[in-house]
C-alpha cells in the first residue's frame, strides 16, 4: 500500500452530487479526499491507498456498499467505514453494521454529526516526532488562541484587509497559527481585484470596518452578490448599533471585536463556518446550488453512453437559474433494444429538490434492472421512498419501457403529465393524441392502484413527447405549424431541443424544463450477415430456437476449428439459462436469439429481459464445481468450448473464432 | 419410453432426445419404473435415437447413475451413437458407468 502522501478520507457514491456534497464537507476540514464511483473502483483505491476513513454509499450499481465492505474486510482492512445511505430502517443498519463498517449515517446528511464523525475517526495529524519542539514564548501566552472544537483551519485561504502594518503581521501571525493560510492587504479595492482574478482562491475574508478606497460595508455588499460563497468577517474598534445593523443586513458572517481580536477572532470564524455548514448560511447555500448544478447536470442524462447517441430518444432540457429537481435517465437492458427511460420531476427548485432528485436516482439506480416493468418499478420506488421517510417531498414521475424488437411499449406516470403521441401525416399535418398519464406522485402513500399504465403500439412513424411538466398540446400543434422538416424522422436528432426552445420562447418558463422524444429507430444494419428469432419464454420455444438456428449453423458456416454439434449444445445451453434465470420462466418473457455470421467468426447473441449477471462471479462458482453433481452445466460448457463469452445486462453473446490447428494443438 | 426388464436387467428406452422441454415428463416415467421392477438387478439406458442431451439431460443421466447406485444396481449405457458419444466423452461419462455404441 502506497502512504507517502496522506490519502485521506475515501468517499464511495455512484451519485455525483453526493460525492460534490462530501468532497466540500471534508475539504473545508483540511483533509485530502478521493473519490470512487463505484464498489469496484473503490476496492481498487483500496488496495492502493491506506485511507483514514471511507465514506460508503450502501445503494449502487455494479457492486453495492453491502459487498463492497465485506471484501474490503475480506481484504484485511481495516479503516473504519462509514455507511452513508438513504436506506436508514433498522434492518438495514444491521446489515451494513454486520457487513463491517462500524458506523451509520443516513441520508440526507446531518452536518453536525459528519463532523462529529470525522473528529471522531480522523484525529489531527500528529506532529513529526523528528521535529524539535518549539522553544515556548512566555510573551505569547497571552495571545495564544483556541478554536471551539479543535477545528482544522489548514484548508482555509483567508484574505486580511488592514490598513495598518504592524496591526496586519500581528492578526496575520495569530491567523496563521490556527492553521489559516493568510494573505495581507491594504485596501478593499485590492481585496475586491484579489477576489475577481481567476488564479485566487479565497475562502474567508476578515477585514477592517475602515479600509482604503471601498471600505469593509461596501466590499461586503460586493461579495454578497458576486462571490456568495466566501465568508466576510468584520472587525471594528468600536459599537456602532447602525453599522452593525447594516453589516448584519448585508449578511456579513460575523462582527469581531477589535479589542478582543487575539481572544475571540478564532472562534467567531470557527462559528460562522460551523453555522454556515449546518444550517446552510446564505453562502453556504449559493456554493452548495452552484455545485448542485453542475451535479444536477449528470443527473439529465440520456444513451446507452456517452459517446454513443441514442437512436430511440432525444433529450433537450432548460434549466432555472436555482438549483432545480428535474431528472431523466435512459437504461439498455438488452442488446435486442429493450430499454428504460425515466423522466422525474421533483416538487420545488431548490436545493433541498435537487438533493431528493439525487437520491431518487440513487435508488432508481439500484433498482431498475430487478424492476423493468414500469409500474412494477413505480410501486417498487414509491414503497423504498416511503420506507427511507421521504414522505414530505413528492416526486412526479414516467417511467417507459421500450421493447425494441416489437416496438411495444409500456407506459406508468405517478404525477406526470402523461405523453403526447405524434403521428405525422404526408401532407405535414400532425396528429396529436394524449397519453393517459398523471396519477398519483411517488413518495406520499402506499396506493400503488393510484399509478396509470398504459400500453402502446409504436410501429407507425411517430414520436411520442414527455415533458417534466405539463404542456398543452395546442402548444406543440402550434410550435409545429407549418415546418413539415422538423417532424421528418430523419431529423429526430435535435427534434427536442427545436421544439422546446419554440414553446418556451412562445410561453415563457417558470420551472426546469425536460423534454423527451422517443422515435421507432431505423432497423439496425450490420456489416455481417444478421439473423434473428424471438419466443416468448417455455422449453418448446428453446427447441424451436435451436431448430431455426441449425438451418444457418453447418460445417461451412461454422468457423474452422468447431464443432457444429457442440455450437448448437451451446446455444442450447444459452437460451435454457435466458428461460430459466433471465426470464424466471415467465411466460410473457421474450428471449431474442441473433445470429452474426462472418467467415472467420460466429457470433450468437441471446438476450432476455433480467438483468444479466457477473460473469466473474460465475467463473468463480465454477471453480468448485463437480461435472457429476446434479446442478448447472450450461455456464461451464459455455467459457469452455466458446472462444469468448460475454454478459452485458440481460445478452450473452457467444463468440466462435477461426481455429487453426496450432490453435487446437494448445 | 420403452421399457424392458429382461435377465434382471430394467432396459430404458427413450427414444427421444433428452432436452428440457421433454426431461420433465420422462424422469416421471423412469421413476415409476423403478418402482414397478424393484428386483432389476441392472439398469439400462439404451440411447439409440438420442442425439442432444442437454444440461438437464445430463442431470438425468447423472441422476439415474446415482439412484441405480444407491440401490447397488449396476448402470450401463448401450446403443449410443456419434452425437451422444461426443457428450458422454466431454463428461467423462466412461469413468461412472460403461457406455457402449451401437457398434459395440
Amino acid at each position: 500500500m502506497e502512504n507517502s502522501t496522506r490519502p485521506g478520507i475515501l468517499s464511495v457514491d455512484d451519485n455525483p452530487f453526493n460525492r460534490d456534497l462530501i468532497r466540500i464537507l471534508v475539504k473545508k476540514q483540511g483533509i485530502p479526499i478521493q473519490e470512487a464511483e463505484n464498489g469496484i473502483e473503490a476496492l481498487a483505491k483500496v488496495e492502493k491507498f491506506e485511507f483514514e476513513l471511507i465514506f460508503m454509499d450502501l445503494l449502487m450499481p455494479e457492486m453495492d456498499g453491502f459487498e463492497t465492505i465485506k471484501r474490503i474486510r475480506g481484504m484485511g482492512i481495516k479503516t473504519p467505514i462509514v455507511a452513508v445511505s438513504a436506506i436508514s430502517f433498522k434492518q438495514d443498519r444491521r446489515r451494513a453494521m454486520e457487513s463491517g463498517c462500524d458506523h451509520f449515517l443516513p441520508k440526507p446528511i446531518d452536518m453536525p454529526e459528519f463532523l462529529k464523525i470525522i473528529k471522531k475517526y480522523v484525529p489531527d495529524e500528529k506532529p513529526d516526532e523528528n521535529e524539535p519542539a518549539p522553544v515556548a514564548d512566555p510573551n505569547e501566552e497571552s495571545r495564544k488562541v483556541t478554536a471551539l472544537s479543535g477545528m482544522n483551519f489548514s484548508g482555509f485561504h483567508l484574505l486580511l484587509v488592514e490598513e495598518n502594518d504592524i496591526l496586519s503581521k500581528r492578526y496575520e501571525k495569530m491567523l496563521m497559527e490556527i492553521g489559516f493560510q493568510v494573505q495581507r492587504i491594504r485596501s478593499g479595492n485590492e481585496a475586491w481585484e484579489r477576489l475577481q482574478a481567476s488564479e485566487s482562491h479565497v475562502d474567508i475574508i476578515v477585514s477592517n470596518i475602515f479600509t482604503p478606497g471601498i471600505d469593509a460595508l461596501g466590499l461586503l455588499a460586493m461579495v454578497k452578490r458576486e462571490f456568495a460563497e466566501v465568508l466576510v468577517f468584520i472587525y471594528t474598534p468600536q459599537y456602532d448599533a447602525g453599522t452593525f445593523q447594516m453589516a448584519m443586513h448585508q449578511g456579513v458572517d460575523g462582527i469581531i471585536p477589535q479589542s478582543g481580536f487575539e481572544h475571540s477572532a478564532a472562534s467567531l470564524i470557527e462559528s460562522g463556518i460551523s453555522q454556515s455548514l449546518a444550517r446552510g448560511s446564505r453562502a453556504q447555500d449559493a456554493s452548495t446550488a452552484m455545485q448542485v448544478r453542475r451535479a444536477q447536470e449528470q443527473l439529465i442524462s440520456f444513451g446507452c453512453s456517452k459517446a454513443e447517441s441514442c437512436d430511440f430518444c432525444d433529450i433537450a432540457y432548460s434549466t432555472l437559474h436555482a438549483a432545480g429537481g428535474d431528472m431523466a435517465q435512459c437504461r439498455r437492458f438488452n442488446r435486442a433494444g429493450r430499454c428504460g427511460v425515466v423522466l422525474g420531476d421533483v416538487a420545488g427548485h431548490d436545493v433541498t429538490s435537487s438533493y431528493m432528485s439525487a437520491i431518487f436516482s440513487g435508488i432508481l439506480t439500484s433498482t431498475w434492472n430487478n424492476h423493468q416493468n414500469p409500474k412494477e418499478l413505480l410501486k417498487v420506488l414509491n414503497a423504498k421512498l416511503i420506507k427511507a421517510g421521504h414522505s414530505t417531498t413528492h416526486i412526479c414521475a414516467t417511467v417507459i419501457l421500450y421493447d425494441g424488437k416489437r416496438a411495444g411499449m409500456k407506459i406508468a406516470t405517478a404525477g406526470n403529465p402523461g405523453g403526447l403521441l405524434l403521428t405525422g401525416g404526408l401532407d405535414g399535418k400532425v396528429k396529436i393524441r394524449k397519453i393517459n398519464g398523471e396519477g398519483m406522485a411517488l413518495g406520499l402513500l402506499k396506493k400503488d392502484n393510484l399509478f396509470v399504465y398504459e400500453e402502446i403500439d409504436f410501429k407507425e412513424e411517430s414520436y411520442i413527447l414527455f415533458f417534466s411538466d405539463g404542456i398543452e398540446p395546442e402548444w406543440v400543434e402550434e410550435a409545429l405549424a407549418g415546418d413539415t422538416e422538423i417532424f421528418s424522422p430523419k431529423n429526430a436528432k435535435g427534434f427536442s431541443r427545436k421544439l422546446l426552445d419554440r414553446i418556451l420562447k412562445k410561453h415563457g418558463q417558470e420551472d426546469d424544463m425536460i423534454l423527451l422524444s422517443l422515435h421507432v429507430p431505423e432497423q439496425f444494419e450490420t456489416e455481417t450477415q444478421g439473423f434473428n428469432f424471438s419466443f416468448l419464454t417455455g422449453y418448446e420455444g428453446v427447441d424451436e430456437a435451436c431448430l431455426w438456428a441449425s438451418k444457418f449453423l453447418n460445417s461451412d458456416t461454422t468457423p474452422e476449428g468447431h464443432d457444429v454439434d457442440f455450437v448448437l449444445l451451446l446455444l442450447r445451453e444459452t437460451l435454457l439459462n435466458a428461460v430459466e434465470h433471465g426470464n424466471r420462466q415467465r411466460p410473457d418473457a421474450y428471449v431474442d436469439l441473433s445470429l452474426f455470421l462472418k467467415p472467420d467468426e460466429l457470433r450468437i447473441e441471446v438476450s432476455d429481459e433480467g438483468p444479466g449477471f457477473e460473469l466473474d462471479d460465475k467463473k468463480k462458482e465454477m471453480e468448485s464445481y463437480d461435472g457429476f453433481q446434479i446442478g448447472k452445466r450450461g455456464m461451464p460448457l459455455m467459457v469452455e468450448m466458446a472462444d469468448s463469452v460475454e454478459v452485458a445486462g440481460g445478452t450473452v453473446t457467444l463468440v466462435f473464432y477461426r481455429r487453426t490447428s496450432s490453435d487446437n494443438d494448445e | 419410453m420403452k421399457v424392458d426388464n429382461k435377465d434382471g436387467a430394467l432396459i430404458l428406452a427413450p427414444g427421444t432426445d433428452l432436452v428440457a422441454s421433454g426431461i420433465e415428463k420422462l424422469r416421471n416415467s423412469i421413476l415409476a419404473c423403478f418402482k414397478e421392477h424393484p428386483d432389476a438387478s441392472n439398469i439400462v439406458l439404451d440411447a439409440a435415437g438420442i442425439e442432444i442431451v442437454d444440461s438437464l439431460g445430463i442431470n438425468l443421466i447423472i441422476g439415474l447413475y446415482r439412484q441405480a447406485d444407491a440401490e447397488s444396481k449396476k448402470f450401463e449405457i448401450i446403443n449410443a451413437g456419434e452425437k451422444f458419444m461426443k457428450v458422454a466423452n466431454f463428461f467423462r461419462f466412461a469413468s461412472l458407468f460403461t457406455v457402449k455404441t451401437a457398434e459395440e
